[in-house]
């Protein structure tokens, strides 16, 4: 809490200290990563955007520009475990694997470009695997997802600003799982698929300009 | 302690000061959020956006949209499997869930003491919205069973508000109101349970009216 206290007046100082974000209306220079600030079960953090691995924005001129972000992840566990006693002779394994990867590509238009203060809307889209096998259960997962976004970035230092932005989303996601219920004898398959139109969390977004 | 944190933020906001300009004029576009938490933000009157357009200084118009579509498939099949023989399937099962919400609530406002740092207005306006909530589901084979359920109907409402909003920046500003929302909702519900002993429908409509107080939020708005 405190940290998230701290975190916020820093920012609230940094931010309204200077009155001279009135007058910084467009950045100078066209590339920025994109940071997302998540205040999770009372725990604020800086995330990368879109909770990517890498997340980038360009401008090709101050109205018009791409976002892109790449997410993958990659964890292979394996553990061998013997129990040795007079009566038996125990030999558990235990495998846990997941991997995904997935990216994000989107365009937005500022429609305001004078004031400090701009509406900005956008479209994108974007994909991701992922494949996960623990114990005895496999499941390989797909998601396809297009959204549209809309939000207001307020510039407040030359290569600052921060970001308020909706997002209604379109997913389709789909799932196919193999679980061995008594391994050899029975097993189960399960295929799950899902359209969804939702709105996502509203973001703040933190830009830095490079 | 969510309100603790709001408290002193606000506070330190508050110490910093911003001198409005005089004569005083709002920009002409929001984007309204809800504070939720500490650096957390919520939609504030509808999920999808929620917008202020003002046609004057003393008059503006408050939008908010609401839209919910999902549809979700599971298809479950279990085997037997045996070392020397097919596999064979012994229970099959299918379930589909469908929800669509959509809506749309639109308030008038009325500005007063605009020159001052803190603006009073008062509200009236009237929103309505459409829902269908439907799922069957299917299982063959073993203990065969099929049930179906569908929900559907409209609900209008009603919202009288009055509140407060300070400008912290030539562009952004903090905001609260109080007041209440007057609801009716007509409901239809239609259910099915088919098993293998016994078949039943169920019809139900349901009418209902409900006057609650608006939910406390602290609003921002980012003008454009």
């Amino acid at each position: 809490m405190y940290r998230g206290i701290v975190l916020c007046l820093l920012l609230s100082s940094v931010l309204l200290a200077q009155g001279q974000s009135d007058s910084i209306s467009s950045p100078p220079l066209n590339n920025a990563f994109l940071l997302e600030v998540v205040n999770y079960s009372e725990v604020v953090n800086l995330n990368v955007f879109n909770a990517a691995t890498f997340s980038l924005k360009h401008h090709f001129n101050p109205r018009f520009g791409l976002r892109a972000s790449v997410r993958f992840r990659y964890w292979d566990e394996q553990a061998e475990t013997t129990q040795n006693s007079e009566s038996e002779n125990i030999k558990t394994q235990m495998k846990h694997f997941r991997k995904g990867f997935g990216s994000y590509f989107d365009c937005f238009y500022y429609f305001s470009n004078q004031s400090p203060v701009k509406f900005y809307a956008g479209l994108g889209g974007g994909y991701f695997f992922s494949k996960t096998d623990v114990e005895a259960l496999v499941q390989k997962g797909e998601v396809y997802t297009t959204y549209g976004f809309w939000g207001a970035e307020w510039l407040i230092k030359k290569r600052l600003s921060l970001s308020l932005e909706y997002v209604l989303a379109f997913s389709y996601s789909k799932i196919k799982a193999k679980d061995d219920l008594v391994p050899q004898t029975a097993f189960r398959k399960i295929q799950y698929t899902n359209y969804e139109l939702t709105q996502k969390p509203i973001k703040l977004i933190l830009s830095v300009y490079f | 302690m969510r309100l603790l944190k709001i408290f002193v933020v606000l506070s330190f906001t508050l110490s910093l000061g911003f001198a409005q300009k005089q004569p005083f004029a709002f920009p002409k576009y929001a984007m309204q959020f809800a504070v939720k938490d500490l650096l957390r933000f919520d939609d504030y009157m509808g999920s999808v956006i929620s917008f202020k357009y003002h046609l004057n200084n003393h008059y503006a118009l408050r939008a908010g949209i609401d839209v919910r579509y999902s549809d979700q498939d599971q298809n479950r099949d279990e085997y037997n499997a045996y070392p020397d023989e097919p596999d064979s399937l012994y229970r099959q099962e299918d379930f589909n869930e469908k929800n669509t919400d959509y809506g749309l609530t639109i308030v008038l406002l009325r500005y007063f003491r605009i020159e001052q740092p803190i603006k009073v207005y008062i509200g009236n306006g009237a929103g309505f919205s459409l829902f269908n909530k439907k799922n069957t589901n299917k299982v063959v084979q073993s203990n065969a069973f099929n049930t179906k359920y569908e929900a559907d109907g409209y609900r209008l409402n009603w919202r009288f508000l009055c509140g407060v909003e300070w400008f912290f920046h030539s562009a952004m500003s903090l905001n609260f109101d109080y007041g209440f929302n007057v609801y009716y909702e007509k409901k239809t519900v239609k259910q099915l349970d088919d098993t293998s002993i016994r078949r039943r429908t169920r019809h139900s409509t349901r009418k209902s009216v409900n006057v609650s107080p608006l939910q406390m939020r602290l609003g921002l708005s980012v003008y454009f």
